[in-house]
């Protein structure tokens, strides 16, 4: 799986976090995203696209 | 699943638009045509008041989609086409043609308020156009004067103290006719820190102060007999409805739970025009969110193709102003507002008592239960708040995960 994120459309709302925290983080200031890594190991692929799924802005694009 | 046959979706910004993707994507394959009233593609609003007028961004960066991107999903398109009236679904334009669908969905959004006597040289922050006209006065400007205290008053004032000559920041005034900005949201305490935003930023915020009305395209009247001049004058007091075949449509539009207007057939509201039945206190309101809008949109096409409707997430909004992000969750009371009685209390920081504003995090209280967060310059604490204001978490499970989180 490959995870990328568009920023400029993040509303930094956090679902990403609460759904996959091994792969996604928030800057400090505006809580915009921050991808932690683009290859997820497999047991987070779940999480992953749940976290694609919770995300308003829809800005988590996943290539499996 | 059901095919609602030929879907006219009247509104090009984020809540049309997101409605036809979502038919796409939840399977109608029949024709979707977008008719909107500006020339712009789709394309999203939040940045007019940031990026946009701090020359961050250029305007393409703002759209929503591409001609490409489109057609890709077989969607037809009209813009610069203005909705005139609706006959049961047919939509006829501005310029007497018509548009016959066998479905209708309003999206038409909100035309800025403005004030009566109000000259043409005064500004509004609504659609693209006026972002572009505002950025352009902004820059030649030195001193602003805004009318309003509210998110995009606010987000006014903050990019133009980072503007002027040499980034030393234009002369900002705000005027809120309310003794605090923002009350109705975040109520005292939070309508407070917002106030300590703006005055910490040098500007000039003068609360209880009602306008008058205006000399000129640069200077305003006030109650008091004075008046107020600056170089560029913007009136940022929200917005009304864009539904001009209805005569008095502040309200918005009336909507059962599932975005079907009352008292009509196979017509469908989305986003700031719509006031949807409130499943919790059964009235209807119009909720002027980004989130709101895209999640009516998916509950609208899923409505419309007979699906069982999706799982709605908590209410969200943000602004982003004087470097920081607030932003809220939950439910503000209905309407939108806080409830008289609902009194925020402190999580994090110490904003409250004089302390900085960034970082502060309010958790209001219904009842016994966590309904609200609100957090100014914290998202990262914010989103831990989440699953509590989801499941009405008591005061003791949320003081506790404050304990957890402030030692962490």
């Amino acid at each position: 799986m490959k995870v990328s994120v568009d920023a400029d459309r993040c509303l930094g709302a956090g679902q990403c976090v609460l759904a996959a925290r091994e792969v996604f983080d928030q800057r400090e200031d505006d809580g915009i995203v921050v991808l932690l890594t683009d290859t997820p190991q497999p047991d987070q692929y779940e999480n992953v696209r749940e976290a694609a799924r919770l995300c308003p802005a829809l800005v988590i694009e996943l290539t499996e | 699943m059901s095919d609602p046959g030929h879907v006219v979706v009247v509104g090009a910004g984020l809540g049309g638009l997101r409605t036809a993707e979502r038919l796409r994507a939840a399977g109608h394959d029949g024709p979707i045509t977008l008719v909107g009233a500006e020339t712009h593609l789709p394309y999203d609003r939040p940045p007019l008041s940031k990026q946009i007028l701090t020359g961050a961004w250029e305007p393409p960066r703002t759209l929503l989609a591409t001609e490409e991107k489109l057609r890709e999903q077989g969607m037809a398109w009209r813009l610069g086409a203005a909705a005139a009236g609706l006959d049961d679904t047919t939509v006829t334009l501005a310029d007497g043609s018509a548009v016959r669908g066998d479905a209708v969905v309003l999206a038409t959004g909100l035309r800025a308020r403005t004030l009566g006597g109000q000259p043409a040289g005064v500004h509004t922050l609504r659609d693209l156009d006026d972002a572009i006209g505002l950025r352009d006065a902004l820059r030649e400007a030195r001193s602003l004067l805004v009318l309003g205290a509210g998110f995009v008053g606010a987000e006014v004032a903050s990019a133009a103290r980072g503007l002027g000559a040499g980034g030393a920041g234009l002369d900002v005034t705000v005027l809120e006719a309310l003794p605090l900005p923002l009350t109705r949201v975040f109520g005292d305490t939070g309508g407070a820190l917002c106030a300590r935003l703006l005055t910490e930023a040098g500007i000039d915020l003068r609360c209880n102060t009602l306008v008058k009305g205006f000399e000129d395209s640069h200077t305003v009247s006030l109650a008091d007999g004075s008046s107020m001049s600056a170089d560029v004058v913007l009136v940022a007091l929200g917005g009304t409805p864009r539904l001009p075949w209805i005569a008095d449509s502040a309200d918005g539009l009336r909507c059962d739970p599932s975005g079907r207007v009352l008292g009509a057939s196979r017509v469908w509201a989305v986003g700031d025009v719509a006031a949807w039945e409130c499943a919790r206190c059964g009235g209807h309101h119009r909720t002027e969110h980004w989130t709101s809008a895209v999640d009516q949109a998916t509950a609208v096409a899923h409505d419309m193709l007979g699906l069982p409707s999706p799982a709605t997430g908590l209410p969200y909004f943000w602004s982003d102003q004087f470097g920081l992000k607030i932003q809220l969750i939950g439910r503000p009371g209905a309407g939108g507002q806080v409830e008289a009685g609902e009194r925020a209390e402190l999580l994090h920081g110490s904003g409250p008592d004089g302390g900085p504003v960034k970082g502060t995090v309010l958790g209001y209280f219904a009842d016994g239960r966590l309904v609200t967060v609100a957090a100014f310059g914290a998202p990262r604490l914010l989103a831990r708040y989440r699953p509590l204001v989801t499941a009405g978490a008591s005061r003791q499970e949320t003081f506790a995960l404050a304990a957890e989180l402030d030692a962490a």
